[in-house]
């Protein structure tokens, strides 16, 4: 695989050129200025990620095959319950993300983009949060949800009289909690993604409907969004990617509890290989995951094509 | 423009080659030894300038020998990704739990000749020796050892008024005694009485003292010479009971159920937590290092006793040493440890060697006790010099600290098979009864050694 | 003032007193919004500052009484703080360039150019960013200790860092709709006038392009700044840490306000950096959004 794609850059392009057609010539600058990108993929994503899903078939011993086993780790994972319980909860993961990380920027950006007065002041501090590293966030989370007396929000609860929160400790609480983390770095850029997509919304059409009689919020759902909507697919389908990915924030602010009630899909097959050296399993999971998320994409892909087939 | 792009990726290709090209030189007569732990010169500068002076001596005994520092921490996911790649430094420290599991993936380096050539076989206690023992061979050198205890907060003991009159802590005996006293220092001072660590592998770690001393047996080998998880029983429900009552009955423990290491020192050390079980002896300096507490606060006495007795779990630290090192290199980290005073045949320099670190030590403001921990060399007469010197540098009042292992603790090491899993399992178990006031502790008992049989004990690797 | 309103409420409609209601409801849960983004981040360094006893007090002090700006240059200069800012600047520098130039000629070729073939490599683009790579972990790291063909070890070496950051997927795709904005027409025209395809990507797409780089160098700076894993597994010395390396090599040693003045540091420049090109990154994000 290495040498056919490494290739273009490699040979002798002289004479190619001279021999060739123009869209030889097309091609062969093409992949001249792709070429950055595929070394890179190749020797530190592409190669490695193969070897590894080689592994799932195997029997290992650390990172090494020890003897060929064929689909027996897929079937060992697929017997233990806790696979199903991360399953089952990277599905709650989704279920509180889509409301919180999709739905709200775009109501914040169909709202900034109203506003007049600090228009641009509240754009910077919405992206704010973007900037800070993933790590540092976590630990700020983690730090402000401490269950005890201590912690910043039981604080706040116990002045106004409440009786306080075992926050992320609270199974009922600790996904939709995570998720809110994650959202608070995550909203700033989508919305400001929306609010450019917005900018190019005709401020006419608007004015027309008015002149229809249109109110505020049908003239929201028959122009603003249907303007938004290419954004809004590929962004849910980044999102979903995403959420199944889930890991260093879980990991930093619960490690995966109480009682694996927060547990991802990735923090089991992070446990499977690090703690209990089982790199054979892990790397099924870690296949598994992939399957999972390719089979979504294109079938999400199939119905919104259908849809917007249907429409038109 | 394609010029300019091809010189640009031959620069880079370049540069990368030149940058490493100087790592792969050849040593000539040099034996070049890469040792881990080192002491980190930001966090630890006393105990890293300690080891600047052992360096010196080295240096001066052994000039072949260069030493190559690093400090960096190697978490699980780090080990296994340098192990796989050679890249680990060649002689690194691991804990007890550990030289199993890596014996287990094909990366323990066998150092049995060097191992009795130097007298390690002879004079290494036959507990510590099993942890780093396969089939008659041998691949770390274990170089601690400790039992837990129990850890004490003399400023909530004093506002509870449970101190003797001489000053020394009313500490609890049995683990009744236990719920009592942390139930009279909540209700005076409103803090946590005690507490156990609950998250990932270490609160099961915890638990297994508890649940020994209500005399519980995590597995038996049948007739058939296959192992069966044997906790489903009345003592580990009772055990498991034990801890549910601390929190639902007595309600003496943190709000916060996910408690790791880290964060009992924080509780302790801040007046927030009056007392818990002390994972060793190393953990007394932390407090004092990082929260600034008093010393002469800290308490210390044995495990209690619980209806089948008082137990121990011991544990410690291991050298390992790289897949990758050479016999010599094996050979030279053999002599740095005979220079640090780990080795069994105490010389007059690591004799030397120790004192100054004790000294040190002492200076630094830490806690350095009456008596060395447990001993892990069956020496007594070396036993005897090195009580001596703790004895010459202590200082700790001595009414606060009862040993860690007392007279009829029975010291206990893990459990023999997937010690790891069955830890996390207890933890998940333990947060389920703190999490739920109507938990059957029974029936989580039964779930949680079905899971281990299961996964576990019925796979033909352990 | 008058002419700012390009929205969806109108000139006319906000002088009825309904959707001048409706507007300031709308004002408020933006600001709402903002306090949330922002109120945690100033808590933790306005609580960084506080006085030991008062940090570890119970219950806490929400609005901290003392601040003491001394405890900040103690830690900086307790861990050498200096060292890893100016490490941690060129790797982002590097990563940045590296990035930027990788990702976004591979958007432009897979958007504009479609050379025969790249269906397939675009779709290995998009699957890459499916899949977990911690079942790639070990064997990424045998290509840096040994990389491929050349035989070269680059431990301790910038170089699989910034290769890392060559490969980005999501930055690929945001380069790749920008582009993709960009219409056929326009480029044929410029092929006609016989202008060969370097030329015309450097005369014509680069000018037009300033935004999305933008883009790509806000992306690739957030990225390279919080990066920890990697960084922390190939710069296997002290003096090579970046900040974020730093903090999660020592995190579970620390004590919390510690803790908190580090992630101070790691924040600070950040924010510093946004607020003061805080237009440029406006403009740089808004390029991102062309076409979804």
């Amino acid at each position: 695989m290495r040498d056919m794609t490494t290739n273009p850059v490699g040979n002798k392009p002289k004479r190619i050129l001279k021999s060739a057609g123009k869209s030889i010539r097309k091609d062969y600058i093409a992949y001249l200025m792709i070429a950055p990108a595929i070394i890179c993929y190749l020797v530190y994503l592409w190669q490695p990620i193969f070897s590894g899903i080689m592994l799932s078939f195997y029997k290992t011993q650390g990172f090494e095959k020890a003897s060929f086993v064929g689909m027996k780790n897929y079937i060992t994972i697929l017997k233990d319950p806790l696979f199903y319980k991360a399953l089952g909860n990277s599905a709650k993961y989704t279920l509180w993300s889509l409301p919180i990380e999709s739905i709200m920027p775009i109501v914040l950006a169909v709202f900034i983009n109203e506003i007049v007065h600090g228009k641009k002041l509240f754009t910077t501090i919405v992206y704010l949060p973007c900037m800070i590293p993933g790590i540092v966030a976590s630990v700020m989370w983690k730090i402000m949800f401490d269950p005890s007396d201590a912690g910043l929000f039981n604080t706040i609860i116990e002045r106004f009289g409440g009786t306080p929160l075992a926050w992320l400790q609270d199974p009922r609480l600790t996904i939709m909690l995570i998720v809110i983390s994650i959202a608070w770095a995550g909203i700033g850029s989508k919305t400001i993604l929306y609010i450019a997509n917005l900018q190019s919304v005709s401020t006419d059409l608007y004015e027309a409907a008015s002149l229809d009689g249109a109110g505020f919020w049908s003239r929201v759902r028959h122009i603003t969004l249907p303007h938004m909507s290419g954004l809004m697919k590929m962004l849910i389908v980044m999102q979903i990617i995403g959420v199944f990915k889930i890991f260093q924030q879980p990991l930093t602010m619960t490690g995966g509890g109480p009682n694996n009630e927060s547990i991802t899909l990735m923090i089991y097959a992070y446990q499977k290989a690090f703690e209990y050296f089982r790199i054979d399993e892990s790397a099924a999971v870690s296949v598994m995951v992939m399957t999972i998320l390719i089979i979504f994409t294109v079938i999400y892909f199939n119905i919104t094509k259908a849809k917007e087939n249907n429409n038109q | 423009m394609k010029r300019i792009i091809s010189l640009l990726l031959c620069v880079v290709m370049t540069v990368g080659v030149c940058c490493s090209c100087t790592k792969s030189e050849k040593t000539t007569g040099k034996v070049k030894l890469k040792i881990g732990y080192w002491p980190n010169k930001d966090t630890d500068p006393e105990k890293y300038e300690v080891y600047e002076g052992y360096l010196a001596q080295m240096k001066e005994k052994y000039p072949e020998v260069e030493i190559e520092k690093d400090s960096t921490s190697i978490k699980p996911d780090v080990f296994l990704t340098l192990a796989s790649s050679g890249q680990l430094p060649d002689m690194y420290r691991v804990a007890y739990t550990e030289p199993q599991r890596i014996i287990d993936a094909g990366y323990a380096r066998d150092i049995t000749d060097f191992f009795k050539k130097y007298g390690y076989e002879e004079y290494t206690n036959k507990t510590s020796l099993k942890v780093v023992e396969r089939d008659g061979k041998y691949y770390g050198v274990p170089y601690t050892l400790s039992g837990v205890g129990m850890w004490h907060n003399m400023n909530l003991y004093e506002k509870a008024g449970l101190v003797n009159e001489d000053g020394s802590p009313k500490y609890p005996k049995t683990y009744d005694e236990l719920a009592e006293t942390a139930k009279i220092i909540k209700e005076k001072t409103g803090k946590a009485g005690f507490a156990i660590m609950t998250k990932d592998t270490v609160g099961g770690w915890q638990f297994m003292n508890i649940a020994w001393s209500f005399g519980v047996e995590f597995m038996k080998k049948d007739e058939n010479g296959k192992w069966k998880a044997t906790f489903n029983s009345p003592e580990g429900a009772a055990a498991l009971q034990y801890v549910k009552d601390l929190k639902w009955k007595y309600d003496v423990l943190p709000e916060n159920i996910l408690i790791d290491k880290n964060e009992i020192i924080k509780l302790f050390a801040t007046d927030q937590l009056a007392m818990s079980i002390c994972g060793g002896l190393s953990w007394l300096s932390r407090p004092i290092f990082l929260f600034n507490m008093n010393k002469d606060k800290i308490a210390t006495s044995p495990t209690p006793e619980g209806p089948s007795g008082r137990y121990s779990q011991i544990g410690g630290d291991v050298w390992m040493f790289s897949k990758e090192a050479t016999d010599e290199q094996v050979d030279a980290a053999f002599k740095w440890l005979a220079i640090k005073g780990e080795s069994p045949n105490l010389t007059e320099e690591s004799y030397k060697n120790l004192e100054d670190s004790l000294k040190t030590e002492n200076e630094a403001g830490n806690i350095v006790l009456e008596t060395s921990e447990i001993n892990i060399w069956d020496n007594e007469d070396r036993v005897k010099k090195i009580n001596d010197l703790y004895a010459k540098y202590t200082n700790v009042l001595p009414y606060l600290h009862v040993p860690f292992v007392a007279e009829n603790t029975i010291t206990k090491s893990e459990e023999p098979v997937g010690a790891q899993k069955l830890y996390a399992l207890l933890s998940t178990a333990m947060q389920k009864v703190l999490m739920d006031k109507d938990a059957d502790c029974a029936k989580i008992m039964e779930e949680t050694a079905q899971t281990f049989q299961r996964d576990v004990l019925d796979k033909e690797t352990y | 003032m008058k002419n700012n309103r390009n929205g969806i409420i109108t000139e006319i409609d906000y002088k009825t007193k309904k959707i001048k209601c409706l507007y300031w409801v709308l004002f408020a849960f933006v600001a709402i919004a903002c306090f949330i983004s922002i109120a945690p981040l100033l808590w933790v360094i306005v609580s960084a500052g506080k006085d030991l006893q008062e940090f570890y007090s119970v219950p806490p002090t929400i609005i901290p009484k003392s601040f003491h700006i001394s405890r900040f240059a103690e830690i900086w200069k307790q861990y050498n703080f200096k060292r890893y800012y100016i490490n941690t600047l060129i790797i982002a520098g590097g990563s940045i360039f590296v990035s930027v130039f990788s990702n976004g000629l591979a958007g432009y070729v897979i958007s504009k150019l479609k050379p025969k073939g790249i269906g397939i490599i675009f779709g290995l683009i998009l699957i890459t960013m499916m899949i977990p790579t911690s079942v790639a972990m070990a064997t990424t790291y045998k290509n840096i200790i040994d990389f491929p063909i050349l035989h070269v070890n680059l431990i301790n070496n910038i170089i699989p860092i910034l290769m890392m950051a060559g490969a980005n997927s999501f930055l690929i795709i945001v380069f790749k709709s920008f582009f993709d904005g960009i219409h056929d027409s326009y480029l044929e025209a410029a092929r006609l006038d016989g202008c060969g395809e370097l030329k015309l990507f450097l005369t014509v797409i680069v000018p037009l392009s300033k935004p999305i780089i933008f883009t790509g160098i806000i992306l690739s700076l957030t990225h390279a700044w919080g990066d920890f894993f990697w960084p922390f597994m190939i710069l296997r010395k002290q003096e090579l840490y970046t900040i974020i390396v730093q903090i999660y090599s020592i995190q579970d040693t620390m004590p919390t306000d510690t803790m908190l003045i580090m992630l101070t540091f790691a924040v600070l420049p950040l924010i510093i950096l946004y607020l003061c090109f805080q237009k440029y990154f406006m403009q740089g994000l808004a390029g991102g959004g062309v076409k979804g």
